[in-house]
């Protein structure tokens, strides 16, 4: 009979454990913070992949004044950033964004689910 | 557009790109020094910086203006970037020829700018900004860096290339729009 409510308390343990474990696969319980540098009128890198929440810094290191303006539905844009300044969004979704300063500066932020 | 007027434009935008270079070219045989070349780098900066004033001055076009604008804040951080850097090196940018035949051709260039209004002043900008920006260019890459003694200097020519390329990008695209707007 102890040993019968032994294994039981042994059964109910590992499914508790393993279920702890798989829960923290499906969902990342912390978000990431992200650095994409302008330098030499470049967003370096172009194309960066986040989870949804990460945040992403832009610090300009080029001797000229840069901005950042999103496509995105939420259409945030960063003030003026002189050398050595940076922006922080928090990222909800997919976006294209520009310096609106310098047109022919792209980039682009994708999201992975 | 008749051939013959085609013909001139295309000698005259010649003419225009390749004067700078060819000037610079010229004096570098006597050999420019580092003062010399940081006054021809914050003369050709200031150049640009008032051309683009007058630009904000005369033209309604928002992307005219637009760049007109960001050439003023960029050649000005280029400018003051420029200065702090001769005054910690100890160095008095020194006036020269090539300085000297800049503001004379570019006070030339303000003159003509001047008569121009509408489409045909926006056109005209346009075209004179992709001239300059390509005879700067040049000029820096072939002539400017490989004359240049102080590590310094030449880091700061050599940082300051990235931004002239863009803005040659840039006057290029507006060109292009003002062509597609109506043509030359």
């Amino acid at each position: 009979m102890m040993a019968a409510i032994n294994s039981a308390k042994l059964v109910i343990a590992f499914t508790l454990l393993l279920l702890i474990s798989c829960s923290g696969q499906q969902k990342k319980d912390t978000t990431d913070t992200h650095v994409i540098r302008i330098k030499q009128m470049s967003f370096v890198p172009e194309t960066l992949t986040v989870s949804q929440g990460d945040s992403v810094t832009w610090i300009n290191k080029d001797i000229v004044a840069h901005n950042i303006k999103s496509d995105s539905p939420e259409g945030w844009k960063s003030p003026k950033l002189k050398q050595g300044e940076s922006y922080t969004v928090k990222i909800i979704g997919e976006t294209n964004y520009i310096c609106t300063l310098h047109p022919v500066m792209k980039g682009n932020i994708q999201v992975q689910h | 557009m008749s051939t013959l007027k085609k013909s001139i434009l295309v000698l005259v935008l010649l003419f225009g790109v390749s004067a700078l270079g060819n000037h610079v070219v010229a004096q570098s045989q006597n050999k420019l020094n580092d003062a010399e070349i940081a006054h021809i780098a914050v003369t050709a900066n200031k150049i640009d910086v008032q051309t683009a004033k007058l630009a904000k001055k005369k033209s309604e076009n928002a992307d005219v203006i637009n760049f007109a604008n960001t050439m003023i804040n960029d050649h000005n951080a280029v400018i003051d970037k420029a200065v702090k850097l001769v005054k910690k090196l100890g160095v008095s940018p020194q006036q020269n020829d090539v300085s000297k035949k800049l503001m004379k051709q570019a006070k030339e260039s303000r003159s003509k700018l001047q008569k121009k209004s509408g489409d045909s002043f926006n056109k005209a900008y346009i075209n004179h900004e992709v001239k300059y920006h390509k005879a700067v260019i040049s000029t820096i890459e072939n002539t400017l860096i490989p004359n240049t003694s102080n590590a310094q200097l030449k880091n700061l020519l050599e940082g300051v290339l990235p931004a002239l390329k863009t803005h040659l990008k840039q006057a290029e695209n507006i060109q292009g729009m003002l062509m597609d707007d109506g043509g030359y």
